[in-house]
């Protein structure tokens, strides 16, 4: 396996499951209040301070386990890789721009355009990062 | 039979003429990956022209006894 690949595996993992947490964390405060809660600055950077020691823990990880791999910057391959996922998930981010817009202009809910949002962003993210992983283990390219 | 590319290489046959070279060694010779070069051999990804002279210098070969089209 390839450090970037190896790199993408740590990224994807870490967004989904950060972003399961966080997603709960939304849910069970809404049941608990009845009604959907307002973007709380605090339970947002949180979850991103948690990402950041996560990612960075697990970089460093792979980085240690393949020192050699690490310090090679991505070759043609990975880096049409990372363009071809790229472009598919900026497609994602953007469908989810124009739905959350499209839901505040029909709703005119702020808080859900914020959850919709990050969470297009979050999805975005994710799905760049396991489709890189899944061009490097078998897609044609 | 997982679908591949058309154009053909015989990287592999030259990789063991050339004393059981490794993929890691082609790869670091020409400055892509081993998956890269796995990859390349396998039909699943066409290399850039410069990486295809690359690795035809190493064998010192010219680039079409390393690559061929494939038309079936």
């Amino acid at each position: 396996m390839s450090f970037q690949e190896k790199s993408a595996w740590v990224m994807a993992l870490a967004l989904t499951v950060i972003s399961i947490m966080c997603g709960w964390s939304v849910y069970k405060a809404s049941v608990a209040a009845g009604g959907l809660v307002s973007p709380s600055i605090g339970l947002i950077s949180s979850y991103t301070l948690v990402l950041v020691v996560i990612v960075v823990a697990g970089q460093v990880v792979i980085s240690i386990c393949s020192p050699k791999q690490a310090s090679t910057p991505a070759d043609e391959r990975e880096i049409h890789i990372e363009r071809k996922a790229g472009y598919t998930s900026g497609w994602i981010m953007g469908v989810g721009a124009v739905v959350s817009m499209s839901h505040y202009l029909h709703w005119n809910n702020g808080d859900m355009l914020f959850y919709m949002v990050l969470g297009s962003m979050a999805l975005a993210a994710i799905v760049d990062y396991v489709y890189r992983i899944v061009l490097h283990r078998s897609a044609i390219i | 039979m997982a679908k591949q590319l058309l154009i053909t290489n015989s990287i592999k046959a030259l990789r063991e003429a050339h004393g059981e070279m490794t993929q890691s060694q082609l790869g670091e010779a020409v400055g892509v990956t081993r998956q890269t070069v796995a990859a390349i051999e396998q039909r699943r990804y066409s290399p850039s022209l410069e990486t295809a002279f690359r690795i035809a210098r190493v064998f010192d070969v010219s680039v079409n006894d390393v690559f061929e089209w494939d038309d079936k």
